[in-house]
């Protein structure tokens, strides 16, 4: 195979998954984009820069709200946390998602053969 | 989220992304990595970071005011960087819309603001005219009218649902607190004659104590007086109480009763009077006999209040056959054909009284709206100038507008930028009109003596006005520079490295500069003339000299003297003052020359026959002995007034020439006799000299009959035919011709009029040549006010002209060093440049100068002695314009001489 090419996740996927992720714990930058990637196993590809103006978006719409904190490494990161609002909207969509996906699959089924 | 928490949003990003790098790094290092190995990887692996912080701050924008804010941030940035064009084009527009705005300013203050009273629209007057004073006669007034005919319309005036009588000026009182232990002289002060309902038609409350009421005119009412505002805070300093004591009054003791309310100044538009008194007490107040049984003196007008849903009109009409029906009952029986004649055709004639009267208005209205077209003109100049700015300016920039359009800005962000940058600076130039306007508004009233009574301040119309000729100025002079500047056509290769265009022209900077030209000479022609009317009012010739008069003003009636005393001080008068050291001649007269002031009668010559419609009115003025020596007006024919001329002696007058010719022509007037009054008495005035034509009360007028009769007869009780013995024997201007300077005198004088009566007010000392000054006081004003916007036109226009010139040398610095290189003197490109500026000058002239003509022409009410076309005036502006011309075109004529020939050529 040549060169993997990038399928470019559909609009609202990243975020998505950086509200799953925050939803378990809040996080800076730097362990989300590991967590979304242990989190898929490496099946996702993701450019680590692309988190940032998805969790920008999420700020503005007031999904998730960030403060400075020391990280446990005495470092000085920007840790992210889920607001109510956020929380509500993660799983209006991720079941919407999931139903969209269900029809997908089906359609997509292999033959009976 | 306003600018300043995004910027912390942005912050935040970048130090967030920062973070996330280093945590990277750190742990690739940890696994191993050498530290340049894992930076380089881990900014791979994060992605472009300058494209990821601009998407993440991109979440953030609101296009459309990003623009704009980044615009005017770039524009600013600009501007500053230019401060010269930025100062020049700031002020040039401040300067265009500030005069505009205090112009407008002052027009509303004088002809539309109403009087501080309730209810203006509905107030009406019987007449609006300005003159003050009163008229002794047999007539069928309509302007002026007597008390008798006050106690007739108070009963019978429809239309109206109340109206109010007042005397027709003010009078000079002297002023004395009763039980007031200060000694000294008496204060001076004014007060104005009113009738009890003159408060209340007008709708003027009091600001302490109460106002004037009808009670108040009865006649055995004690005897009240209602202190202006300002009198009361000047004099009393707002004390309650000084309600309720007594002054004194010209001899008669008055109890204040009140002060009148805050803004109130009364019916006439300048200072308020400093007391009202009730009208029946008008024989103490003017100090002369009665006037209230008086059919023949006129000396009232009468301001109404309109019933709800009358017109004027309507109320006129009625009001006019109340008028007949007045004076049809006065004549009785014995109405003659040519009274009955008369009677019909006086009408009266009611006019809107919301705005009182202003002479204001009358002297002003006319001048202002002038100057607002004055000032119109220089706006357009203004615009025109900042426009030649900024179309020379956009020349030097198009480098940069290339290099923005080929990095891939839109024309019409680049379109945008432009307009939104002019705009700016038109913002900015109105922001700075507007508190210009606002000190010049208070600067012009003060000049003109209106600050006292009008609110003079920009009201919110004003200011819209402004708002929208700035927000105007700079659409106009942004849509066309950015017109230019975004059509740019970069074909050629050679633009991104000059900045030059294929083929530029500059045709529509020259038309504005042409334009300039134009209209800066219609204002400097303008100013030219009326600067030379000015000087032709001032040093015509008045028939007399104007030089080394002293003129002092007394009064005796404030000094308390009865008729029969007058002869006595009159001869003390002569006696001592003409033997003042440094006083070559004295003499007394009732009016001191141009004081404004005079009297006029009608009269009638015995053994003449009138011609039919002639009007028989003479100019009178009472002179003592030596006038006509004193003032060197020439006797042509017969004696001067003199010594001889007492109360015990006939009767005398001398005339003047214009006098002789309109009632004597070709005969010798010496020794006829004619009569104050109609008809005929005897045994009347001797005409006993002729005296040379003069200007005696205002320079602009016209030779007109004078009759000069002798002050020391007109104490007597008959005086040229009428009764006299009152007021008219109270004279009280002191001319003195002095032998050296006029002021070192005035001192002599004032000692000497204490040693002959200590009572004698000092009114005023003054000399011909202020007084002269003062009645000028009109045209100086005009004259000064247009001679300022024409210097500041020629001005702007300079500036305009040097900027085009300045600009087409730049663009032809090849071309000059070229020239040059070839040859070329340094005089011959200097000339090259002076013509190009001479051109737009001649241009200019020969489309301003027939504006010019035609603006003369619309003011030549105002001109004196000078033609519309005046080629003084004319010549003059042109060799003025010519010289700002070529001083303008000069200096960038130098630099193009100053072009080093080689440099042109190695970037050829």
């Amino acid at each position: 195979m040549g060169k993997h090419e990038q399928r470019g996740l559909f609009p609202g996927a990243l975020e998505l998954m950086i509200l799953r992720t925050l939803k378990r714990q809040p996080l800076h930058g730097y362990a989300l984009v590991q967590e979304i990637k242990r989190g898929s196993d490496e099946l996702l590809q993701i450019e680590e820069g692309s988190l940032y103006p998805a969790l920008q978006r999420l700020l503005k719409d007031g999904l998730v709200k960030a403060e400075w904190s020391l990280s446990s490494t005495n470092r000085r990161v920007r840790t992210y946390r889920l607001t109510p609002a956020g929380a509500k909207h993660l799983e209006r969509e991720a079941s919407s998602f999931q139903r969209m996906l269900a029809g997908i699959t089906r359609v997509l089924a292999p033959e009976e053969s | 989220m306003s600018l300043f928490r995004r910027s912390r949003v942005y912050d935040d990003l970048s130090d967030e992304i920062r973070q996330h790098l280093e945590e990277k790094v750190d742990a690739l290092v940890a696994e191993g990595m050498s530290r340049e190995d894992a930076v380089a990887s881990a900014r791979r692996e994060f992605g472009n970071v300058t494209l990821i912080e601009e998407r993440g701050r991109d979440v953030w924008r609101r296009p459309f005011l990003d623009d704009l804010a980044a615009d005017l941030r770039y524009g600013l940035r600009m501007l500053r960087k230019t401060p010269a064009f930025t100062i020049t084009a700031v002020l040039t527009l401040a300067l265009g819309i500030g005069a505009n705005t205090a112009i407008f300013t002052l027009l509303d203050a004088v002809m539309l603001q109403n009087l501080p009273v309730k209810d203006p629209g509905r107030l009406v007057l019987f007449d609006d005219g300005l003159s003050e004073g009163s008229y002794s006669g047999h007539g069928f007034r309509t302007d002026y009218f007597s008390y008798p005919s006050w106690e007739y319309f108070r009963e019978h005036c429809p239309g109206l649902a109340a109206i109010c009588a007042f005397r027709q000026g003010t009078d000079r009182l002297v002023m004395h607190m009763v039980g007031s232990s200060e000694k000294g002289p008496k204060e001076q002060a004014t007060g104005h004659l009113v009738s009890g309902e003159y408060f209340g038609v007008l709708g003027v409350d009091a600001a302490a104590g109460r106002v004037l009421t009808p009670g108040d005119d009865a006649p055995g009412a004690p005897n009240a007086a209602v202190l202006s505002y300002t009198f009361w805070q000047k004099r009393f300093g707002g004390d309650r109480s000084v309600i309720g004591r007594a002054v004194e009054l010209n001899g008669g003791v008055f109890t204040i009763v009140g002060a009148a309310s805050r803004e109130f100044f009364g019916e006439r538009v300048r200072e308020a009077p400093d007391f009202w008194l009730p009208l029946t007490r008008q024989p103490q107040v003017m100090q002369r006999e009665s006037l209230l049984r008086d059919q023949d003196t006129y000396w009232l007008n009468f301001m109404g209040r309109l019933n709800p849903g009358v017109a004027i009109a309507q109320a006129q009409a009625a009001l006019d056959t109340e008028l007949h029906r007045f004076y049809t009952a006065r004549e009785g029986d014995k109405i003659s054909d040519d009274n009955r004649r008369q009677l019909s055709s006086a009408h009266l004639q009611l006019k809107p009284g919301g705005r009182g009267i202003s002479w204001m208005r009358v002297m002003y209205s006319e001048p202002l709206h002038v100057l607002t077209a004055v000032v119109a003109l220089v706006l357009l100049i203004a615009c025109a100038n900042v426009a030649t700015l900024l179309f020379a300016r956009g020349s030097a920039r198009r480098r940069e507008l290339f290099a923005r359009l080929a990095l891939g800005a839109s024309r019409v962000r680049l379109f945008r930028q432009l307009l939104t940058e002019s705009v700016l600076l038109a913002c900015m130039g109105g922001a700075a009109g507007v508190l210009l306007a606002w000190w010049s508004s208070k600067a012009l009233a003060v000049t003109v003596g209106l600050s006292e009574v009008v609110k003079v301040r920009p009201n919110a119309l004003v200011l819209c006005f402004t708002c929208g000729v700035s927000i105007l100025t700079g659409v106009v002079f942004g849509l066309l520079p950015a017109l230019r500047g975004s059509r740019l056509d970069f074909r050629t290769g050679s633009a991104l490295k000059t900045g030059e265009l294929g083929a530029t022209r500059s045709g529509a900077t020259r038309a504005l500069v042409v334009l300039q030209v134009a209209v800066s000479s219609v204002l400097v022609v303008s100013a030219g003339l009326l600067a030379h009317t000015l000087v032709t009012l001032e040093s015509q010739n008045l028939g007399y000299s104007s030089e080394k008069l002293l003129l002092v003003s007394t009064d005796p009636r404030l000094a308390g003297y009865k008729v029969p005393a007058l002869f006595g001080l009159y001869q003390r008068f002569q006696d001592r003052l003409e033997r003042l050291p440094g006083v070559r001649s004295f003499a007394l007269a009732r009016h001191s020359p141009v004081s404004g002031s005079s009297s006029t009668s009608n009269f009638t010559i015995e053994g003449y026959r009138e011609p039919a419609g002639a009007e028989m009115d003479v100019s009178k003025v009472e002179v003592g002995p030596r006038f006509f020596e004193t003032m060197e007006i020439p006797i042509v024919l017969g004696r001067p007034i003199g010594p001889r001329d007492t109360p015990a002696s006939p009767t005398v007058v001398v005339v003047n020439q214009t006098f002789v010719r309109q009632f004597f022509p070709h005969q010798n007037p010496l020794g006829r006799r004619f009569s104050l009054g109609s008809p005929y008495r005897a045994p009347g005035a001797e005409i006993v000299g002729v005296a040379a034509d003069s200007k005696f009360y205002n320079l602009r007028e016209m030779p007109k009959p004078m009759a000069f009769f002798a002050a020391w007869q007109s104490c007597a009780d008959t005086f040229a035919g009428r009764h006299w013995g009152g007021r008219e024997s109270y004279f009280g201007e002191l001319i003195f011709r002095t032998s050296g300077d006029a002021a070192g005198v005035s001192a002599e004088v004032r000692k000497a009029l204490g040693e002959i009566d200590p009572r004698l007010p000092v009114l005023k000392v003054t000399t011909l040549r202020e007084q002269t000054r003062d009645s000028l006081g009109r045209e100086r004003m005009i004259a000064k006010f247009c001679g300022s916007f024409a210097l500041l036109a020629l001005v702007l226009a300079s500036i305009g002209l040097y900027g085009t010139v300045s600009y087409s040398v730049a663009r032809r610095t090849n071309e000059f060093g070229i020239r040059m290189a070839l040859g070329a003197q340094q005089s011959g490109v200097l000339w090259l440049v002076l013509r190009e500026s001479l051109v737009l000058l001649l241009v200019g002239l020969v489309l301003g100068l027939p504006l010019a003509a035609a603006a003369g022409r619309s003011i030549k009410s105002f001109l004196y002695g000078v033609a519309p076309v005046d080629p003084v005036a004319v010549s003059a502006a042109v060799v003025l314009m010519a010289a700002f011309s070529l001083l303008a075109g000069y200096v960038p004529a130098r630099r193009a001489t100053k072009v080093d020939p080689s440099a042109a050529l190695r970037s050829e």
